[in-house]
């Protein structure tokens, strides 16, 4: 199963993320936004974030943590490669704990790529699938 | 968008145009995590996003004849920085006067002579001299508009079901304007509205530094007037005539920019016969356009009209089919250079990736909705 793969959208970009896992969803969701922002072979691993974030289903927190990635780049200047996160579900919520890897934004030493400006809600979805699950997203370039 | 005169000729900047698109390139930052030069506290940051343009004419950066160039004279009024959230403040206080990637840029355009459609209203508004350099603006409030739109997006996903409304596409969540959700986000769109107007304020500012340095003479010898600055990613509250009788509507203008035509009120005195300037851009390789409102827009589209040219290929799709690197070999040898942050952007932008833009300005003008007054070619472009 492929991680993720772009699908064309006219001015923006869409994601197809694919995990046999929730988490592994997550997590492949994640690296595709963040490839679209930097190559992401060019990062380590020497920033370290934590994450704690709470939501009323799958699709709203995953909303929230893509948000979160874009949100850091903006804020604290800094692109992530790696993921590592747990989901609960619990009645009525689910929510996640992240630690996210990465480096301050270096042009000199990264190639980036385009400025995301935000997670859109079009088209929106996490669906299963017969190998797991799928997350479409489409991102405002 | 945001368009400014030079009285340099094609002959006087062509042998300088690498030193200026460097300078530019270097003096007004683009692409992912580029800081802006304008340092500001949180304090600051919230009166500038109260008070627009006018914010930055009081701390010097650009002149008081700018402000009544500007969509709202540079200020929605009800713009309230209690009605956005701390995290738009951390993605935004740190990109003034930052250019941003994807669609946007920074041009230096020639007006050719053959480009002149309409010479009288062409030097109403300052282009006066053969092959005359003006300088385009494509960027908006960054970071921070987008925040205010994200956060208040998940507050109507919210809220749609208190009021009833289902809608076939999320990204198109909306609650009444006169609920409290409604307000607090006309409060606080206006601040991203106006951090807009600020960010190319500050941005005309530095352009107006860069050509004064490499031209060696002030930007007031230069004759760098803002000719106009008009948004096309905003909602605002007008007034219009709707079946004979004047009303108060809200004008969302998405992809769309204003055109309002001669005789309204908002427009400054030299404009008041001519209509307002329309600026549209197209692609970093075919060119742009200078246009005028019209009456017919303001009895048929809400004084609106087109943004842009508008893409005829995906990104995706773009990307497959050119290597910015080479794009940018042979825009070079076509007498544009471009500097680019992303080779990849650079890519996307591809002139053929749009749709050709004196085709979509011709259905303007025979529309009536707006009036062709000068084509630009242009020959420096900044990207991110």
């Amino acid at each position: 199963m492929k991680g993720y793969e772009y699908f064309d959208h006219t001015a923006d970009v869409g994601i197809y993320a694919y995990g046999k896992t929730i988490e592994e969803l997550f997590v492949n969701a994640a690296l595709a936004l963040s490839d679209q922002m930097v190559n992401i072979a060019h990062l380590s691993s020497s920033m370290v974030k934590t994450l704690s974030l709470s939501a009323t289903s799958e699709e709203k927190l995953l909303y929230d943590f893509l948000e979160e990635i874009v949100y850091l780049k903006d804020s604290e200047n800094i692109l992530f490669s790696d993921f590592k996160l747990k989901i609960k579900k619990e009645k009525g919520h689910v929510s996640l704990i992240a630690t996210l890897k990465g480096d301050p934004i270096n042009p000199k030493k990264q190639e980036l790529r385009n400025d995301v400006k935000a997670i859109t809600m079009h088209l929106f979805t996490i669906e299963k699938i017969n190998e797991g699950y799928k997350a479409t997203v489409i991102i405002d370039i | 968008m945001r368009l400014l005169t030079t009285n340099l000729t094609y002959k006087d900047v062509q042998p300088k145009l690498r030193e200026t698109v460097d300078m530019l390139f270097q003096k007004v930052p683009a692409g992912v995590g580029c800081k802006g030069f304008l340092k500001v506290n949180e304090k600051e940051y919230r009166d500038l996003m109260e008070t627009g343009s006018k914010w930055c004419i009081d701390h010097g950066y650009g002149w008081d004849t700018d402000l009544k160039r500007i969509e709202e004279h540079g200020c929605i009024t009800q713009a309230d920085s209690s009605k956005v959230s701390d995290k738009a403040i951390k993605r935004g206080i740190s990109q003034l006067g930052t250019l941003g990637s994807g669609n946007h840029y920074l041009e230096i355009q020639i007006a050719s002579s053959a480009n002149i459609f309409d010479e009288a209203i062409a030097k109403k508004m300052g282009i006066t001299i053969p092959d005359q350099v003006v300088v385009m603006v494509h960027c908006g409030s960054r970071g921070f508009g987008h925040q205010v739109a994200t956060d208040y997006l998940k507050v109507f996903d919210e809220a749609m079901k208190k009021y009833n409304i289902s809608v076939s596409d999320r990204e198109l969540s909306c609650v009444p304007f006169q609920s409290k959700e409604g307000q607090d986000y006309y409060q606080g769109m206006a601040c991203a509205a106006n951090t807009a107007f600020a960010n190319r304020q500050v941005i005309l500012h530095r352009i107006r530094e860069c050509f004064s340095s490499v031209f060696k003479r002030s930007a007031e010898e230069l004759e760098m007037n803002l000719i106009y600055d008009v948004s096309h990613n905003i909602a605002k509250v007008e007034k219009h005539k709707i079946e004979g009788k004047w009303k108060e509507v809200i004008m969302h203008r998405k992809g769309a920019t204003r055109s309002f035509g001669p005789g309204h009120d908002e427009l400054p005195k030299e404009y008041q016969k001519i209509g307002q300037p329309v600026i549209i851009g197209g692609s970093m390789e075919t060119g742009s356009y200078l246009l005028t409102g019209t009456q017919k827009a303001m009895d048929e589209t809400f004084g609106s009209t087109a943004h842009g040219s508008g893409r005829t290929m995906s990104r995706t799709q773009a990307k497959r089919e050119f290597r910015g690197d080479s794009l940018q070999k042979d825009m070079e040898c076509r007498g544009i250079y471009v500097r680019a942050v992303s080779m990849s952007g650079l890519a996307e932008e591809a002139g053929k990736a749009y749709k050709n833009i004196s085709e979509v300005v011709d259905v303007l003008e025979h529309s009536g909705i707006s009036h062709k007054v000068v084509g630009f070619n242009p020959i420096g472009n900044v990207k991110g």
